[in-house]
């Protein structure tokens, strides 16, 4: 297993190699955002680990521009930062993990273990699908320059077509992602919702595929 | 309930209110009595109307005609002697006036007034020379007295149902005016802890609710930068607490590890030692600046001379300085005595020499300089000087260069030392030099003359190189 660690303190980045090379992993250290992004785009490493507080670019813009340029490898936030708020950004940057300084090493070694269990899919935190941009942690829906108002329902049932772009999702499965068991009445409520989202994208980014259900035009 | 707990609103109304019952009063009973004497006027007017024309009708006849009555008044003609009535008008055949009426009528040539109560008002006066006959004008008041009770009743009922009238005009005015602050201080209410970016709404009329709620948004602008400034530096000594601490930590799992062997072990303990020592600077520093920030900073101030003091700062670095090729010396060693407190004074200079040996390049110079009412004191070095981005911010805390970040120090060094220059009344400044490195100095105030509230000679950026 490589692993990237990203760490502007010098000291703090030798005992992580240390250990880490210890577990019998290979360790990369870089020192900036830029040195970062130019071995991880050069490198597939089975883990990253990133440091917040670089220097220049920091560890948000860092996880950020390595998911724009496409580099899939679980990244662990690594970072003095502890406040909600700082997390909810890490991970909505891109970020699969978060871990507070001062942390023990052991759980470290755990919570890699568990990245590299997950593998590397592709996870891009927007959605693109011809000229729809779907952000789901802002919120926001864009077609083109348009940004569209969407209510939470419409975006829900437009994030799941563009999860799934090209295939066809029967009314079940839209019901069932879409709506909770709470939803009694199933009757032709997709129907419905389906004709508010040809309204809002165009009439024809939804085909009807007879006797099976919809499928968002890719 | 005190005057003082009643709502403004009220109490506005009610003074409103209070106003308008004296004014409306005031203006009622005016109204009454002008309209009671114009009545008067006017019915005396009439009675000397008709008794001129009667005069004239009866006088010299031996035979009177009988009297007409005209507009409700009535009229007799009296003996004065007998109290027999001449003439009358019909249905008024006894004698209005006593006797004794009928004689100060008879002897008075001019005509005087006689009131019934309230139910008559007459009028007598001989008739010529006439001894026998005294003339006798008299009109009913009941239409006057009906007139006036009317406008009585119509100013009881419409007094009132004015006064309620303005009265809910001034609580809605009020109410109407007040408006603006409601809206305010719900909004205040809703603003709990930090305000992030909320404001309150503000009227667009340019008075003193206007004004008021410029103050305050200002106010509150001002609590927010004042948060916002917390918030980074607690954000920032948790950063610069927490990787000392991350590295301990760690230092001290991989000792604990079943394989180290002594010298490993040993190296570990130095380097928690190391980083016990950095978290010691670190809480050190962060408290000189929070007690400076509190005002509780109490400085010793006595005469120093500055020469000895930087001779001994140079002599304490000059060992670390030599391990590295580079020298620091004095410069300008002329005789310079300020007013501060010594021990402080050397922990600004000793933050920034260390800044210049550990950032800068070459040569660490030490100046002093007498300016007109200042004292300054320099540390140049030839190094690549600060970076422009970081120039304006140099004495910010935490503030580092991004060369800077990946080696030792949190970037609390200059601050602490714009901290002590602040405390004694002066200022720490810095510059890039036009021949390359950077230029950090304190300003000073010298204490024994007079002009110590004169600022630094802002001349100095554009001095002569020292």
């Amino acid at each position: 297993m490589r692993v990237l660690v990203v760490e502007d303190e010098t000291k703090l980045a030798q005992l992580l190699r240390q250990g880490l090379r210890r577990e019998g992993m290979g360790v990369d250290v870089a020192s900036t955002g830029e040195e970062a992004l130019m071995r991880a785009t050069s490198t597939d490493y089975d883990v990253i680990l990133l440091d917040v507080m670089l220097p220049g670019q920091n560890g948000f813009e860092v996880c950020r521009q390595l998911r724009a340029s496409e580099v899939w490898s679980p990244t662990l936030m690594l970072t003095a930062l502890d406040e909600v708020d700082d997390r909810v950004r890490g991970l909505d940057s891109g970020a699969d993990d978060y871990l507070a300084k001062p942390f023990s090493f052991q759980e470290l070694m755990a919570r890699v273990r568990a990245l590299i269990r997950r593998g590397a899919p592709p996870r891009p935190t927007q959605l693109t699908v011809g000229d729809l941009c779907l952000d789901p942690a802002a919120r926001v829906v864009r077609q083109g320059d348009r940004e569209l108002a969407l209510t939470p329902r419409e975006f829900a049932m437009l994030e799941l077509f563009m999860r799934r772009p090209g295939e066809v999702l029967s009314r079940f499965e839209l019901l069932e992602h879409v709506w909770d068991e709470s939803y009694e009445n199933r009757s032709n409520v997709i129907d419905v919702y389906i004709g508010y989202l040809r309204d809002k994208l165009d009439r024809q980014a939804i085909e009807t595929v007879r006797g099976v259900g919809y499928r968002l035009r890719a | 309930m005190s005057v003082r707990r009643v709502p403004f609103r009220v109490r506005l109304t009610l003074g409103f209110a209070a106003v308008m019952i004296v004014l409306f009063g005031g203006l009622a009973l005016l109204l009454h009595a002008r309209f009671e004497a114009g009545l008067d006027q006017a019915l005396d007017r009439s009675l000397h109307t008709h008794a001129g024309d009667l005069s004239t009708l009866v006088r010299g006849r031996r035979e009177l005609p009988a009297l007409p009555e005209s507009d409700g008044a009535f009229a007799q003609v009296v003996d004065p002697g007998t109290g027999h009535v001449r003439t009358a008008t019909t249905g008024y055949g006894r004698s209005l006036l006593t006797p004794r009426e009928l004689r100060l009528a008879a002897a008075d040539p001019r005509f005087m007034f006689i009131n019934r109560g309230e139910k008559a008002r007459l009028l007598a006066g001989p008739v010529d020379t006439d001894p026998t006959a005294v003339l006798v004008v008299g009109v009913s008041l009941s239409q006057r007295n009906s007139a006036l009770t009317t406008l009585s009743e119509l100013l009881f009922i419409g007094g009132p149902a004015l006064l309620i009238l303005t009265c809910l005009t001034g609580y809605g005015l009020a109410a109407w005016a007040l408006a603006p602050v409601k809206k305010m201080s719900e909004r205040a209410d809703q603003i709990c802890g930090a305000p992030h970016g909320e404001r309150l709404p503000v009227p667009e009329a340019n008075d003193e609710l206007h004004q008021l709620g410029e103050t305050i948004n200002g106010m509150l602008s001002r609590v927010e930068e004042a948060l916002a400034r917390e918030r980074a530096f607690v954000a920032d000594a948790g950063h610069e607490l927490r990787t000392p601490l991350a590295i301990l930590k760690l230092e001290l799992e991989f000792a604990l590890a079943s394989d180290s062997t002594r010298e490993q072990l040993e190296d570990r303990l130095r380097s928690a030692a190391e980083e016990v020592d950095r978290l010691t600077k670190l809480a050190q520093d962060l408290l000189v600046i929070a007690r400076a920030e509190q005002g509780r900073f109490p400085l010793e101030s006595r005469p120093i001379e500055l020469r000895p003091l930087l001779e001994r700062l140079a002599a304490r670095f000059a060992p670390g300085a030599n391990g590295r090729g580079r020298i620091v010396r004095l410069d300008d060693p002329s005789e310079i005595i300020v007013e501060a407190d010594a021990a402080r004074i050397e922990q600004a200079l000793t933050n920034m020499i260390a800044n210049a040996l550990v950032h800068g390049e070459g040569d660490v110079v030490l100046a002093a300089k007498q300016r007109t009412g200042w004292v300054e004191i320099h540390v140049v070095d030839d190094g690549p000087g600060f970076e422009s981005e970081l120039l304006p911010h140099a004495f910010e805390r935490f503030a580092r260069s991004s060369r800077a970040r990946s080696e030792r120090g949190a970037g609390l060094g200059l601050s602490i030392v714009e901290v002590i220059a602040k405390a004694h009344g002066g200022r720490a400044r810095v510059r890039n030099r036009d021949g390359g490195g950077a230029d950090v100095w304190i300003e000073l105030p010298a204490r024994s003359r007079s002009d110590r509230t004169a600022g630094p000679a802002q001349a100095s950026l554009s001095r002569a190189q020292p």
